[in-house]
C-alpha cells in the first residue's frame, strides 16, 4: 500500500496543490478598490504575438515575448515597444516585426515602427529600454534567439542599429536584460540573461514518441549557459567582461532578471531567475566584479532546498521594513517565490506563510510586476500566467491561464484576487510591464501573450493619493537608474529603486511612483543617487510627477 | 515492467476466471453440474460433479469436469490432486494431462506444467488446446518468446478459444508487443462481459502510459461491478500514479464511504486529498487514521507535512516529534522537524534538529542546505558556507545526472522519429551516440535492419540484451531477428 502512496506523497513534499478556483460571475468585482480593463483595441494597440509554432516544437516557440515602456520622444508620455517572435527560425524580411507604438496623449497609440526605422529579422524574445549613452534619449536593447540588437535613439523619432559598433550582439539564446551602472562610473552597463545551450539541431523529441504526441522539451535536458556582462566604455561601445567580472563561472538557465541593491551597500546587485536550476544572486563587489552569493543568500532555492522553474522576477520592499525583497514567478506544481530580505544580503523563503506562493501551484507564472495598484502605500503584485505545453499533463492545468493580482496587506501578506474582466480571461501570458500610460496617477499594465493579443490593462477606480518622480542624473547616469528613493509620510516610509529591466523579458516605466494611501502630508523624499550623492527634498505636492535633477553634491 | 504485468495479469485471470463452455441441461447430476457451471454457480457445480463421481467413480469425463471447475473456483491444489490421480489411471489420454498442465500453471509449478503439456502434445499433436497448455506452461516458466507461437496456434479455431486469446493478449502485453491492444479488442468483441480481460487491458494501457484509454476501460469495468471495492482501490492507485489526484480522491472516497475504513485506506485517501489541494479534508482523514492506529508512522508523518503546508507549525512539530519517537534515527524526520521548529522561529531547536539529521546521515544534502541557510540568517556566514558548499556539490551532481538522462532519452526518441520518417542513416547516427543504452541499441538495430545490415543489427540487439537482460521484449526482438536471418 505504501508504494501506491508514493506519487501522491511526492506531490505533498513540494507543497500541496491549491485547487484552481473557478471564478464565480456573481462575485465578479465586488469589493475591488480598483478594476482593470483591457483597452488595447480601443487604444489602437493592434498586435498579436506570433510564436511560430510548428509540429517540431522548437523550444523558443513557447517562450516569447516581452515589451517595454519608454518615453522615446521625451514628451512626458509613455510609449510602448512590443517584441514579436515567429516564425522559428527567423526567416528574414518576410517575418513580422517588433512594433513601436507612440502615445498620442489621449489614451490612444499610433504604430510608428516604420517611421522609427526599427527593422529586425530575428526571432525576438525581450527588450529593455535605457539611455545607455546619456544623451537624453532612451535607447532600446532587444534580445533574440541569435544575435541581440542595440537601437540608438537618434533624438528625432528614429533609431539606428548600432549593435556591431557597440559590441553587444552576444550569442546563443538571450532572454531578459537589464541596464545598470555596476561600477559607478556614470555609464550604464548591460547584463544579458541567457537561457540554455540550444540550437535547432538539438531539438530532441520530447513527449510520447510511440503515440506521436510531441511536446516542448524541458530545459532540464539542455546544458546550462552563462549570462553575459558588458561594460559601458562611455564612448558608445561596450566591452564584454563576462569572464573578468566573474559572471561566467555561474552556469544557469536564466529567464528573468532584476537589478537592485539588496545589501544596501550602494552597489547594484543582480538577481537572475533560472528555470529548473538554482536562481543566482550576484553580489556586486565593485570594480565590475561580482561574487556568486546565490546559496548563502538563501534566495537561490525554495525552503526545501529545491530549485524551481523560475521565469519572471522582481524586487521591492513588500513588508515595509526598508529592505528590498525578491519575488519570482515559477512553473506549475510550484509556489511562486517570495524571499524576504532579512538584511546583510540574506533572505528567507516566506512564500508559504506570506500567502504569495500557494495560489500559483496550478499555474505557470511569467511576467511579474510590483505595483501599488490602489495607491494604498504598499506594493501589490501582478503575475501573467500561461503554460508552455499546449496540452499540460498536470491535472486541472490548462495552457491558457488567467493572470493574478496579488493584494498586499502592507505587511507582506498576500491575497490573490483579480479585479476586472482581464483577470477572468485565460491567455498564455508572458512578458508584462507597468506604466502610468495615461498619466492619471495610477499604474496600468501591458501584457504580451504568447500566440495571443497584446493587452493594455487600464487601472480605474478609487485610489489613494500619489506622487511620481522622473530622475535626471548628471554625475550619475542620465536616468538615475539604480537610485534609491525613500519617501516619508505620516503613514510611514516607502522605498523604491529606479530600474531598467525586470519582470519577464520586459522593462517598465522608469518613473518612480508612490501611492500615498490616506497620507496627506509628504514629509520628505531622500534620493541616494548611483554617484553616492544623497539628496533630500521637502515641500512636495502630491498628485503629480516631478522631475528631480541630480545635484552636484549633497545640498 | 513486463514481468510485473505478466504476474498481475495471470493472477487476475485466476481471480476472474474464464467463461465455461455451455452444457445441456439434464436430469442427472452430471448434466445439472454442467448447467450450474455454465451459470457460474461453481459451488453447486462442484457438489453435483462430486455426486456424479460418487455414482460413477471410474468416469474420467466427470472427474475432468470436476477438476476444471475446481480450477475455475480457485481451488488449484484440489484440482491438481484429482488430476494427478486421473492421469495415473488414464496415462494414454491427452485430456487429463492438458488439464493437469493447466492446474500446475495455476499452482505456479512451471516445470511440472511443461512436462505434462509436452506429453499431451505428443499424445495429440494437432490439438489446439494442447498448444494452449503448452503456451501457458511456457509463459509460467518465463519463456514468453517461446509461448507466443504456441498461443498463436491455439487461437486458430473458429471461433477462437477465448481463454487462449486472453492468455495470448497477456503474453503480448508482457512482451510489449504491438499486437497487444488489437488482441484484447478482439477478445472483448467476442466476450464483452469478460471483466478480467478488460481489467488486464486497462492495466496494460496504464503501463504503456495510455491513461485515457486505460481509464476508459476501467470505468467500464467499474460500471459492471460498481460495488467491487477491490477494483476501485486498484483504479484509485493507478490514478495516483497518473498524478490525477482529484479523480483518485473520488475513488478513495467511494471506497471509504463503502465501509472500507482501515488505516492504509485512510492514508491513501488522505494523500490523494492533500495532493489535490483538499488539505483540510486530508487532515481530518489522517486524524482518523491516527485514531485507528497511533503507533504507525505514515499517518503522523503525512499529517506533519500537511500541517506544515497549512502553516500550523506547532501542530506539525508535535506530529513530527511523534514520528521521531516512532522511527528513531531517521535523518529525514529530523530534517522535517527542524523545518517545523524554524517555521515557529525556534532557531536553536531547528539548528539542533538539522545537526542531528546530519549526524544520522551526513550525505543528506538538504539538511546541509537547511543548516547552511539557517546559519547564514543568524550571522554565521563562514560556517554556513561550509555546509552550503557540500550542498552545492551534491546539487550539481544531481543536475548533471538529470541532464544526461533527460538528453539521452529525448535524443533516442528523436532517433525513433527519424526512423519512422524513413531516415535510418540519421537515426543510426543519433542512436550510436549512446552505445551504453539498451533502448538506443534497439533503435540502432532497427535502423540497421532498415539499411539491410542484418548482421550488425543482431550484434546491436545482443549488446542491448546484455545491458538489459531482464527486458523480455529485447530478447523477443533478438530471437525474431535470428529467425529472420536464418530464413534468408
Amino acid at each position: 500500500m505504501r508504494l501506491l502512496l508514493a506519487s501522491a506523497l511526492a506531490a505533498l513534499l513540494v507543497g500541496a496543490a491549491v485547487s484552481k478556483p473557478a471564478t464565480s460571475p456573481a462575485a465578479k468585482d465586488a469589493g475591488c478598490p480598483v478594476v482593470f480593463t483591457d483597452v488595447a483595441a480601443q487604444a489602437g494597440l493592434k498586435f498579436v504575438h506570433e510564436r511560430g509554432a510548428t509540429a517540431n516544437h522548437q523550444l523558443p516557440e513557447t517562450m516569447g515575448s516581452g515589451l517595454a515602456w519608454l518615453d522615446y520622444d521625451n514628451d512626458g508620455w509613455m510609449d510602448l515597444y512590443v517584441v514579436q517572435s515567429g516564425p522559428f527560425p527567423a526567416s528574414g524580411a518576410a517575418r513580422l516585426k517588433n512594433r513601436l507604438f507612440h502615445n498620442n496623449h489621449d489614451g490612444t497609440f499610433t504604430d510608428v515602427t516604420e517611421k522609427a526605422g526599427l527593422k529586425d529579422a530575428s526571432y525576438g524574445m525581450g527588450v529593455v529600454a535605457a539611455d545607455y549613452d546619456n544623451d537624453g534619449y532612451v535607447d532600446l536593447f532587444v534580445t533574440n534567439f541569435g544575435g541581440n540588437i542595440l537601437y540608438h535613439n537618434n533624438g528625432d523619432g528614429t533609431f539606428t542599429d548600432v549593435t556591431e559598433k557597440a559590441g553587444v550582439k552576444g550569442s546563443g539564446w538571450s532572454t531578459s536584460a537589464a541596464f545598470a551602472d555596476f561600477d559607478g562610473d556614470g555609464n550604464l552597463d548591460l547584463f544579458v540573461v541567457r537561457y540554455v545551450d540550444y540550437s535547432i539541431d538539438k531539438n530532441y523529441y520530447c513527449g510520447d514518441q510511440r503515440k506521436g504526441i510531441r511536446q516542448y522539451c524541458s530545459p532540464k535536458i539542455y546544458p546550462p549557459i552563462s549570462n553575459l556582462m558588458f561594460h559601458n566604455n562611455g564612448d558608445g561601445t561596450f566591452t564584454d567582461v563576462t569572464e573578468s567580472s566573474g559572471i561566467s563561472k555561474a552556469l544557469g538557465k536564466g529567464l528573468g532578471v532584476v537589478v537592485a541593491d539588496f545589501d544596501d551597500d550602494g552597489r547594484p546587485d543582480i538577481y537572475v531567475a533560472n528555470d529548473t536550476t538554482m536562481n543566482f544572486l550576484f553580489h556586486n563587489l565593485g570594480g565590475m566584479t561580482f561574487e556568486d552569493a546565490s546559496l548563502i543568500s538563501g534566495a537561490a532555492l525554495n525552503q526545501s532546498g529545491q530549485p524551481s522553474g523560475g521565469m519572471g522576477t522582481n524586487a521591492g520592499d513588500l513588508d515595509g521594513d526598508g529592505k528590498l525583497d525578491i519575488v519570482v514567478a515559477n512553473f506549475e506544481a510550484e509556489w511562486n517565490g517570495y524571499f524576504r530580505n532579512v538584511g546583510s544580503g540574506v533572505f528567507e523563503d516566506v512564500s508559504g506563510p506570506s500567502g504569495f506562493g500557494p495560489p500559483a501551484y496550478s499555474f505557470s507564472g511569467f511576467g511579474l510586476n510590483l505595483l501599488d495598484a490602489a495607491n494604498a502605500g504598499h506594493l501589490d503584485a501582478f503575475i501573467a500566467n500561461g503554460h508552455v505545453a499546449e496540452a499540460p499533463t498536470m491535472e486541472g492545468v490548462t495552457y491558457a491561464e488567467r493572470p493574478f493580482l496579488m493584494w498586499n496587506d502592507g505587511h507582506g501578506k498576500f491575497t490573490e484576487r483579480g479585479c476586472g474582466a482581464p483577470f477572468r480571461r485565460e491567455l498564455v501570458g508572458r512578458g508584462s510591464a507597468t506604466a502610468d500610460y495615461d498619466n492619471d496617477g495610477d499604474i496600468d499594465i501591458a501584457v504580451s501573450n504568447s500566440g495571443g493579443p497584446l493587452e493594455l490593462l487600464r487601472n480605474d477606480g478609487r485610489h489613494g493619493g500619489w506622487i511620481g518622480f522622473l530622475l535626471r542624473g548628471h554625475k550619475s547616469n542620465r536616468q538615475g537608474i539604480g537610485a534609491r528613493l525613500t519617501l516619508e509620510t505620516e503613514a510611514g516610509r516607502q522605498i523604491r529603486e529606479v530600474k531598467s529591466g525586470d519582470s519577464y523579458l520586459s522593462s517598465s516605466d522608469p518613473r518612480v511612483h508612490f501611492g500615498l494611501g490616506t497620507a496627506r502630508e509628504i514629509r520628505s523624499l531622500t534620493i541616494r543617487w548611483p554617484s553616492g550623492i544623497v539628496q533630500t527634498i521637502k515641500d512636495l505636492t502630491p498628485g503629480r510627477y516631478d522631475t528631480i535633477e541630480e545635484p552636484d553634491k549633497k545640498p | 515492467m513486463t514481468s510485473v504485468l505478466l504476474g498481475v495479469a495471470l493472477s487476475l485471470t485466476a481471480i476472474v476466471g474464464v467463461t465455461p463452455r455451455p452444457a445441456s441441461a439434464d436430469a442427472d447430476p452430471f448434466a445439472r453440474a454442467n448447467d450450474a457451471r455454465r451459470k457460474h454457480d461453481l459451488a453447486t457445480a462442484v457438489r453435483l460433479y462430486e455426486e456424479a463421481l460418487r455414482e460413477d467413480p471410474s468416469n474420467g469425463k466427470v472427474a475432468l469436469a470436476l477438476a476444471e471447475t475446481l480450477m475455475d473456483a480457485g481451488q488449484g491444489p484440489a484440482a491438481e490432486s484429482l488430476l494427478v490421480r486421473l492421469v495415473a489411471s488414464l496415462p494414454e489420454r491427452p485430456e487429463p494431462r492438458r488439464a493437469l498442465a493447466l492446474a500446475y500453471v495455476q499452482n505456479g509449478k512451471a516445470s511440472e506444467a511443461l512436462d505434462q503439456a509436452r506429453q499431451a502434445v505428443i499424445l495429440d499433436p494437432g490439438n489446439l488446446e494442447g498448444h494452449f497448455c503448452m503456451g501457458s506452461a511456457l509463459a509460467t516458466a518465463g519463456q514468453l518468446e517461446q509461448a507466443v507461437p504456441e498461443l498463436e496456434q491455439s487461437v486458430k479455431g473458429s471461433p477462437p478459444d477465448l481463454r487462449a486469446l486472453h492468455r495470448l493478449a497477456i503474453v503480448y502485453a508482457a512482451l510489449d508487443d504491438p499486437k497487444t491492444s488489437e488482441t484484447f479488442q478482439k477478445l472483448l468483441t467476442l466476450d464483452p462481459r469478460n471483466l478480467g480481460a478488460r481489467l488486464n487491458w486497462a492495466t496494460y494501457l496504464w503501463q504503456i502510459r495510455d491513461f485515457e484509454r486505460g481509464n476508459a476501460q476501467m470505468e467500464r469495468v467499474l460500471r459492471a461491478a460498481p460495488t467491487n471495492l477491490e477494483l476501485r482501490k486498484k483504479y484509485a492507485a493507478s490514478l495516483v500514479e497518473q498524478a490525477r489526484y482529484s479523480q483518485a480522491a473520488k475513488q478513495w472516497e467511494v471506497v471509504w464511504n463503502g465501509g472500507s475504513r482501515d488505516y492504509d485506506i485512510a492514508c491513501s485517501y488522505a494523500a490523494a486529498l492533500g495532493a489535490s489541494g483538499r488539505v483540510d479534508q486530508a487532515v481530518r482523514i489522517l486524524r482518523t487514521a491516527v485514531q485507528i492506529d497511533s503507533q504507525k508512522l505514515l499517518a503522523h508523518h503525512t499529517l506533519g507535512r500537511l500541517l506544515l503546508v497549512q502553516q500550523k507549525a506547532a501542530e506539525a512539530a508535535a506530529e513530527l516529534e511523534i514520528c521521531a519517537h516512532l522511527q528513531p534515527g531517521s535523518a529525514g524526520i529530523s530534517l522535517e522537524l527542524g523545518r517545523a521548529y524554524e517555521a515557529q522561529e525556534k532557531t536553536e531547536k531547528a539548528e539542533t534538529a538539522y545537526r542531528e539529521a546530519l549526524r544520522l546521515d551526513p550525505a543528506l544534502s538538504k539538511a546541509n542546505y537547511a543548516l547552511g541557510t539557517l546559519l547564514a540568517r543568524t550571522g554565521r556566514r563562514e560556517e554556513a558556507s561550509r555546509y552550503l558548499a557540500i550542498y552545492q556539490e551534491a546539487f550539481q551532481k544531481e543536475q548533471q545526472a538529470a541532464l544526461a538522462g533527460g538528453s539521452r532519452h529525448a535524443e533516442v526518441n528523436l532517433g525513433w522519429e527519424e526512423l519512422r520518417h524513413g531516415r535510418p542513416e540519421q537515426a543510426l547516427e543519433r542512436f550510436d551516440r549512446h552505445p551504453d543504452n539498451a533502448e538506443a541499441l534497439r533503435g540502432a538495430a532497427e535502423a540497421l535492419i532498415a539499411l539491410h545490415r542484418d548482421a550488425e543489427a543482431i550484434r546491436k540487439l545482443e549488446s542491448a540484451v546484455a545491458l538489459a537482460p531482464e527486458d523480455a521484449s529485447l530478447r523477443y526482438e533478438l530471437d525474431r531477428q535470428y529467425d529472420r536471418v536464418r530464413k534468408q
